[in-house]
């Protein structure tokens, strides 16, 4: 019943309404989708289509979804694969219209962090994937390149993802660090499935792990219901508001995360802010020095776990492929430099800009507590 | 374009009729029927049939009927079409009357045991159900020896999802069917049978309509469609007179989308170049040099 009441609940109605704005119907994209209310109504048809592969009906998270979204068409599949691997599939297209696919993770269930993600000081980083894609859609996200479809993946066996992370962390004598949500926002898809509801008890009883969750969600209900714990951080990634508005479609504004962030503080949870992606734009680049003093003049610095700094980067196969399903993208036309296979900037304009932008950040943040890419 | 595909003529008719579509007399493999937005198919029985006519109606549309559609890149056009099948199934439940409209979100190919699924972003307010595609009729009796609860049947469908599967994208293929009876499929009246598709007509219409706002959403947001037809031509020229290679047009055309993506107009450059002639390539080569400087020199 608790899971279900979890479910239904919604809070900061107007964050949530906008953070679902993206499952709005096609044709309401022919108008302003930042005018889009979501009602009663559409708020049901947010997954028109929900793909259940055959051995994942019995678990309790798609029996709960399934109670949830009962105008939703249930297609059962045999293998989440068979939909979400389809070679004809446009990612744009399904970003208007996604569908939700629960499915079983079979092995592996953990990976060892890759280089292009930062590991904040610890040398056992791994990462783990309970949903595959996110319910927002940022212009640069490498999600476009990695992935043949923007349906989302939720994988319903937490059960065996507990065992893995047990298994690793008893296997290693230093601390482990696991990114969560790395490639995905499980804080913004906690109103469709709260996964981190799921997973609290459990991070609590592991001292020797520590959780990372990144999130550009306004939702707060994750930090009003829960106690803050020692070993899981909440990692907020934040952009001038011109950058959100430009480039991070269906995220909430920077006012509302701003207010997340607050309350994450208030409640005792270890916060991280990230500014990455960064872009150097001349259309850009001016707005970042106001920005971060903005952004310490409403959030205590004292009160900051560490700041992630990262410029815009991506592994060059999905750049390619990206590249060539944005065709109108501006993002994906401007010149870049490959080096060891990521297309960023050159690293001297990477090395100039970092420059001015931490002698504004160190006037808030100890050098120590500042991790660059 | 919409791309119709019917097995028979009887399921053609009415849509021929509706949409004023007009037979095309120069060819003669299939009967073809056409408008300005919409052609049609038939294609006769079997989902083998299906396939070859809707990949033969598929190949017209990209060269024959293509003249009128703007089209930059060499490889786009096929992705502006969208397979549209509409025809008669059979049911072996009687939870839909006879002659309800149905819309396909899965089809089993009964013969290989492999599914496809359609990305169904069209025709929300109709009920959506997964289809059997069977080589031959389904009577009652054969439905007992197939183990499953239930079962909508055709003939056509897993035909054209391998069509879609190749030459299209997932959004771009809607099944369409009409329930014509309850797995008794040869007490069948013609005229009968039309009269359930003119009823549908209506929501055909209706989802015809969304399909072609789906094409119009998809080619303004996704494909290279920003170059006007001046712009167009004058990059034709250039591209001819300078010698350019394959790859030089694509950087000539990459920056050219560039500048007009960064909100400058190209035009006026591109202009003072659409004249000029070389004779070689590497002469061609300088020039596109200077044009690509005096583009980024604009912004
Ligand atoms: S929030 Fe992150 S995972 Fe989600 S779309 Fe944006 S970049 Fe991708």
């Amino acid at each position: 019943m608790k899971l279900q009441q979890n479910l239904m609940r919604k809070t900061d109605k107007k964050e949530n309404n906008k953070e679902f704005a993206g499952f709005m119907d096609i044709q309401e994209h022919f108008r302003d989708v930042k005018d889009v209310k979501v009602d009663a109504k559409s708020e049901r048809e947010i997954f028109r289509n929900i793909y259940v592969e055959e051995a994942a009906f019995d678990y309790p998270i798609t029996k709960a979804v399934l109670q949830k979204y009962i105008h939703s068409n249930i297609i059962p599949i045999h293998h989440y694969k068979d939909v979400f691997n389809r070679t004809n599939q446009h990612y744009g297209m399904q970003k208007q219209y996604p569908a939700l696919i629960l499915a079983i993770k079979s092995d592996p269930l953990l990976y060892k962090g890759p280089d292009v993600c930062q590991n904040f000081g610890f040398s056992n980083f791994y990462y783990t994937s309970f949903l595959l894609n996110c319910i927002f859609d940022c212009e640069y996200c490498f999600l476009q390149g990695m992935y043949p479809s923007a349906n989302l993946v939720a994988f319903v066996n937490i059960e065996d993802f507990k065992d893995a992370i047990t298994k690793i962390v008893s296997n290693e004598r230093e601390p482990v660090y696991l990114a969560a949500s790395y490639d995905t926002d499980l804080i913004a898809f906690h109103g469709i499935i709260p996964y981190l509801d799921y997973f609290y008890d459990f991070f609590s009883t592991l001292p020797n792990l520590y959780v990372e969750v990144r999130t550009k969600s306004a939702g707060q209900i994750f930090y009003e219901e829960h106690a803050a714990l020692e070993n899981f951080i909440v990692a907020f990634t934040l952009a001038p508001e011109e950058v959100i508005k430009k480039y991070e479609k269906y995220t909430p504004s920077l006012k509302a995360r701003i207010k997340a962030v607050k309350k994450a503080i208030d409640k005792g949870f270890k916060v991280r802010l990230c500014f990455d992606p960064i872009f150097i734009d001349t259309e850009y680049e001016s707005l970042y020095e106001k920005f971060y003093d903005y952004i310490f003049s409403e959030i205590e610095p004292g009160k900051i776990l560490d700041v992630g700094y990262g410029f815009f980067r991506m592994p060059v196969d999905f750049y390619k492929r990206i590249k060539k399903q944005k065709s109108n993208s501006k993002l994906f036309i401007d010149d870049y430099c490959l080096i060891d296979g990521i297309v960023s900037y050159p690293t001297a304009l990477q090395e100039e800009v970092k420059e001015k932008h931490f002698a504004i950040l160190l006037k808030y943040i100890q050098k120590d507590k500042l991790f660059a890419l | 374009m919409i791309l119709i595909i019917t097995a028979l003529m009887i399921e053609a008719a009415p849509l021929i009729e509706h949409f004023r579509l007009r037979r095309d007399m120069s060819i003669h493999e299939f009967p073809v029927y056409r408008n300005a937005d919409i052609a049609l198919i038939v294609s006769g029985v079997g989902k083998v049939r299906s396939a070859i006519a809707a990949t033969y109606l598929l190949s017209i549309c990209n060269t024959k009927y293509n003249k009128d559609i703007e089209n930059v890149n060499d490889d786009s056009c096929i992705k502006d079409h969208t397979l549209v099948n509409i025809g008669f199934c059979g049911a072996s439940e009687t939870q839909y009357e006879i002659g309800s409209l149905i819309l396909i979100n899965k089809v089993i190919d009964m013969d290989t045991g492999i599914d496809s699924y359609p990305d169904v972003f069209v025709g929300k307010d109709l009920p959506a159900e997964t289809l059997c595609c069977f080589s031959k009729p389904i009577s009652k009796e054969d439905f007992e020896n197939i183990n499953r609860k239930s079962v909508f049947c055709d003939m056509e469908s897993s035909g054209i999802m391998e069509v879609a599967k190749k030459f299209t994208y997932a959004h771009q293929v809607v099944i369409l069917k009409i329930i014509s009876d309850y797995l008794n499929p040869k007490n069948l009246n013609k005229e009968t049978l039309k009269g359930y598709l003119a009823k549908q007509m209506p929501k055909i219409e209706q989802i015809i309509k969304e399909v072609k706002q789906l094409n119009y959403y998809f080619s303004k947001n996704f494909t290279d469609k920003i170059f006007k037809e001046e712009e167009k031509i004058i990059l034709e020229a250039i591209s001819e007179n300078l010698k350019f290679t394959h790859a030089m047009k694509q950087i000539l055309l990459n920056e050219v989308k560039k500048a007009k993506l960064e909100g400058t107009e190209p035009i006026k450059i591109l202009e003072a170049y659409s004249k000029v002639k070389v004779n070689s390539k590497t002469e061609g080569k300088k020039f596109l040099n200077e044009i690509t400087a005096k583009l980024n020199a604009k912004d």
